[in-house]
């Protein structure tokens, strides 16, 4: 019996065929022989993927309007309730959500006049904070505050893309669909120059801690 | 039998395969087993060769996968016969095939070394391939010029864009062969390297120019009717599937070609 070494495979020539369920294995066959079976398989997977992901995106802009629709049954004091008191969520992110001033939020709460965009945008957080606790998010509110873990030197939080107008994409990162680079790639291409901290906190080593330029 | 059945003095056939996939065996990941394989095989295909093969999976979007295998490969001491086996399959190759007995024989050969190991998975799919080259002795300048050679539905196919120079002709049809048995025939007019490459070493190797390739795939699937992997089995599948894997190769060549076939000048 004679033992062969192979030392280096031939891994890039002879790829596996069997992984294509129509084709009977013969390993000395040259892959490029189905090539054009694969390649017309990853346009068709491509179009699909595309076909797919809008159709994902549909659903979810449809689902957070149905929501959204049944919280504006409430009016807005009631909305200010549930998302102030029920769902710890700070007034000056809900004004800011609504675009007024933490001054006009005030006034809401004690039956000022509102707007009837004021109120959806009241029922599309709350309909929003609903969402993430049905994907297992406690504390919603508490959530959209928290840094995404990103390489040092970068600030972003989940609210910072619900004030951009990124719905979908936090959405997709809150049920990890996506990566938070990914979503950021997509929303934000400028991200990593753009909203890169100049700063940087060290240990200034008097048992305190200090803020220095970061080196480049 | 199937009509016009005939061994050629100049057959064009590059390859024949059988391969019998099976349900995982983690078996032969080990080394025990895979040595009681390669001891009973060691008087028909003596050399081993261990190596890893590298399969890539295309997913959506087209982002490919990749994952390494760990494959035994045994060949003859001519390098014209291989057995290729891992967890899920395994590939019997032969480039200097001469009948189909002979043939079968080394398959139930190699079920009966596998089931005396101890490793007796569940198939779920066996294939049988023919592969088949043609060149001939006339000058081959794209597609159109196969019309004679090969039967006219392999080349007409071209003509749909007959205001233009045709420069590479393929197609692809999978017939049912009932129940859970099929066959895929591809088939392609080539200019360039040969389709059939690799470790094997063949009758002639050929330079890489114009032929014609007819890559017949017959197969049966066990999905809703297992089968225990033994050797009668295996070859009662083969022999099924033999027939008309051969009906479509004599469909799918002329007189002209037989007759190159046979040793003469293809006039």
């Amino acid at each position: 019996m004679t033992m062969l070494q192979e030392t280096s495979a031939p891994a890039t020539t002879t790829p596996r065929e069997s992984g294509d369920p129509v084709v009977t294995w013969a390993p000395s066959v040259n892959p490029g022989w189905i090539h054009h079976e694969t390649a017309l398989l990853v346009d068709r997977a491509q179009m699909l993927q595309g076909d797919v992901a809008e159709l994902h995106t549909d659903a979810k802009e449809i689902d957070l309007a149905a929501r959204t629709v049944g919280k504006a049954r409430k009016s807005v004091t009631g909305l200010l309730a549930e998302l102030g008191q029920d769902r710890g969520m700070s007034w000056s992110d809900i004004a800011s959500w609504a675009r007024v001033s933490v001054s006009a939020v005030r006034k809401w709460r004690q039956g000022g006049d509102s707007t009837p965009d004021n109120r959806n945008r009241l029922a599309m957080i709350a309909a929003l904070l609903d969402w993430l606790s049905e994907y297992m998010i406690e504390d919603p509110a508490q959530w959209l505050e928290m840094e995404f873990p990103l390489p040092a030197g970068y600030h972003v939080r989940p609210l910072d893309l619900l004030f951009a107008g990124h719905v979908d994409g936090l959405l997709d990162i809150a049920a990890q669909r996506e990566s938070v680079e990914s979503v950021l790639d997509d929303t934000d291409p400028d991200w990593r120059d753009t909203r890169r901290s100049d700063f940087e906190v060290f240990d200034a080593g008097d048992g305190h801690r200090a803020i220095r330029p970061r080196k480049r | 039998m199937y009509e016009n059945r005939e061994v050629f003095a100049e057959p064009p056939l590059a390859l024949v395969a059988a391969e019998v996939r099976y349900a995982y065996s983690p078996r032969l990941r080990r080394q025990e087993e895979l040595d009681q394989i390669i001891i009973a095989l060691d008087s028909r295909l003596p050399v081993v060769r261990p190596l890893q093969n590298f399969s890539v999976t295309i997913g959506l979007g087209g982002a490919a996968q990749g994952q390494a295998e760990a494959l035994t490969v045994l060949t003859n001491v001519a390098n014209t016969e291989s057995l290729t086996f891992g967890t899920n399959s395994f590939a019997f190759e032969a480039t200097d095939y001469v009948d189909f007995p002979a043939f079968t024989d080394a398959l139930g050969l190699i079920c009966r070394a596998v089931v005396d190991a101890g490793v007796i998975p569940l198939v779920e799919r066996i294939g049988l391939r023919y592969i088949d080259e043609i060149r001939v002795p006339e000058a081959i300048k794209g597609p159109l010029d196969w019309a004679g050679w090969v039967d006219d539905s392999l080349v007409d196919q071209v003509s749909v864009g007959d205001a233009f120079a045709a420069l590479r002709s393929e197609g692809l049809i999978s017939y049912s062969l009932g129940g859970s048995r099929g066959l895929n025939f591809r088939f392609a007019a080539v200019d360039g390297e040969p389709v059939v490459g690799g470790l094997l070493r063949r009758r002639r190797t050929p330079e890489p120019g114009p032929f014609f390739v007819l890559d017949v795939d017959a197969f049966e699937t066990y999905s809703s009717d297992p089968m225990v992997l033994s050797p009668e089995s295996v070859i009662a599948t083969l022999k099924a599937l033999h027939d008309p894997a051969g009906v479509l190769f004599q469909r799918a060549i002329t007189d002209k070609t037989r007759n190159l076939f046979r040793g003469g000048d293809g006039q």
